[in-house]
């Protein structure tokens, strides 16, 4: 009689896969279909995750997530985990403090971090490259952001968007934690 | 226990920081590769549902103003067909004159068109990526264009099956360009994605609204006489030394489905 759990090793392919599928999403799908309203799949994911697992279980999974997309990206590797990692610690740290208890109203600040930090993420990836590289950044190219950019579009599409994959995130990471439990006895 | 965890954050993020500065390129190329194979099939589909959808929302969202847009159309196909017969004729007359004069003919480029199957916001990184790679004979630094000679950027990395080329709105894209009609050189950067300048323009030079800004083939990496962009406005550097300009690019980066690199020199 054998005893087969399936633990960290499934849970690990399935949770690498969807982050997989979440960039290929990004780059692929999302980025064509809404070219002109920036909606970030990657910052949805991250947020989700460390409301779902906690900041201490999800933020290896966070830093994954940023090296697959600068892995498909012409970015340097480490750029995009760093961004993530700072929201990621910033709903952390709210949840903590606020939005834990009441479901309704956690989600609804939840959706209000998404769409204040999808409006910080292009800033934050400026400065770190710049910090990181020297690449040429000025006052200027935040204020032509600010003209550019559709700030209610941004806002609203991508807190729809964080509630979508916030539920598909919850869906698989419960399917993770039944199947995570369960053994299976062959003979 | 939390502040141990917080620490390994704190250590991991710091490890982050060593691994851009360190940029150990090689390091990541063979998962670059594997990871790229997978990709490709999976990034096909969704950039042909993606390029679909885009397309139906456009079509759904134009129904109201295709009556107008027919008329225009309509009146700009007149007004092509006149130009059209004006320049075949003058084509012929060119070509009369080459011949007279010993001249070689005009050249063309060895290209190999691609699909684009992934795309990078406005923002970010300001790249493509395109379902031709080394196993088609693309190669880092070659020249993209559009069909009408207009710059897209160059590959900044080829895979067997695919590539990533940096568009010319990318801060790291650097491209040598002159004003078609007063020769007056400079450096062409992109803005992160908020438009591109041509840059180190001298003060004495004048540039008017609307001129063309094409490749100068200085460097070698883009041949000469490849559409950047027209001069939009111009202002004096932060040294006041030179001078900036703004360009328009000719090129909607976000509607690219296909574009072709140049494999070889003038045939």
């Amino acid at each position: 009689m054998f005893r087969i759990r399936i633990t960290s090793m499934v849970s690990f392919f399935i949770q690498s896969l969807f982050l997989f599928l979440v960039v290929i999403f990004q780059i692929s799908f999302l980025n064509i279909v809404f070219s002109h309203i920036f909606l970030n799949a990657l910052l949805a994911v991250a947020i989700a995750l460390t409301l779902t697992r906690g900041f201490f279980v999800a933020w290896p999974w966070v830093i994954c997530l940023g090296i697959i997309f600068d892995i498909f990206s012409a970015n340097v590797v480490g750029v995009t985990p760093i961004v993530l990692i700072v929201f990621s610690y910033g709903i952390s740290f709210l949840s903590r403090r606020f939005l834990l208890e009441n479901k309704t109203s956690g989600i609804l600040i939840a959706m209000l971090f998404m769409a204040i930090a999808c409006l910080f993420y292009f800033p934050l990836v400026w400065v770190v490259r710049h910090i990181a590289f020297g690449v040429p950044l000025s006052t200027e190219h935040f204020s032509l952001y600010v003209a550019s950019t559709n700030i209610l579009g941004v806002v609203i599409s991508n807190a729809l968007l964080f509630v979508l994959l916030y539920a598909l995130t919850q869906r698989i990471n419960q399917a993770l934690d039944f199947y995570g439990d369960r053994v299976i006895v062959k003979r | 226990m939390q502040k141990t965890r917080f620490f390994r954050a704190i250590a991991i993020c710091c490890a982050l920081f060593a691994l851009i500065f360190w940029n150990p390129e090689k390091l990541f190329y063979p998962v670059r590769v594997t990871l790229g194979f997978i990709a490709v099939p999976f990034e096909r589909v969704f950039s042909m549902i993606g390029f679909h959808t885009d397309a139906s929302l456009e079509f759904l969202g134009s129904i109201g103003t295709l009556k107008q847009e027919n008329e225009r159309l309509t009146a700009e196909n007149i007004r092509l067909t006149a130009e059209n017969a004006k320049f075949a004729d003058m084509t012929k007359e060119n070509e009369l004159l080459r011949k007279e004069f010993n001249l070689l003919p005009r050249g063309t480029f060895q290209l190999k068109a691609a699909e684009v199957i992934g795309f990078d916001q406005q923002n970010a990184g300001n790249w493509l990526s395109i379902d031709r790679g080394s196993a088609d004979g693309i190669q880092k630094g070659m020249a993209v264009i559009v069909d009408q000679g207009a710059v897209v950027g160059r590959v900044s990395d080829a895979l067997a099956h695919s590539a990533t080329v940096v568009l010319l709105t990318s801060p790291e894209s650097v491209v040598n360009g002159v004003d078609i009609q007063t020769e007056a050189q400079g450096i062409v950067r992109g803005q992160y994605g908020l438009g591109i300048v041509l840059d180190t323009v001298l003060q004495t030079d004048v540039l008017k609204q609307g001129d063309a800004v094409v490749t100068s083939g200085l460097g070698g990496e883009f041949p000469r006489g490849l559409f950047l962009g027209k001069v939009d406005a111009a202002y004096p550097s932060n040294d006041r030394l030179f001078q900036q300009v703004t360009l328009t690019p000719l090129i909607n980066f976000s509607k690219l489905r296909t574009v072709f690199v140049i494999v070889g020199g003038v045939k």
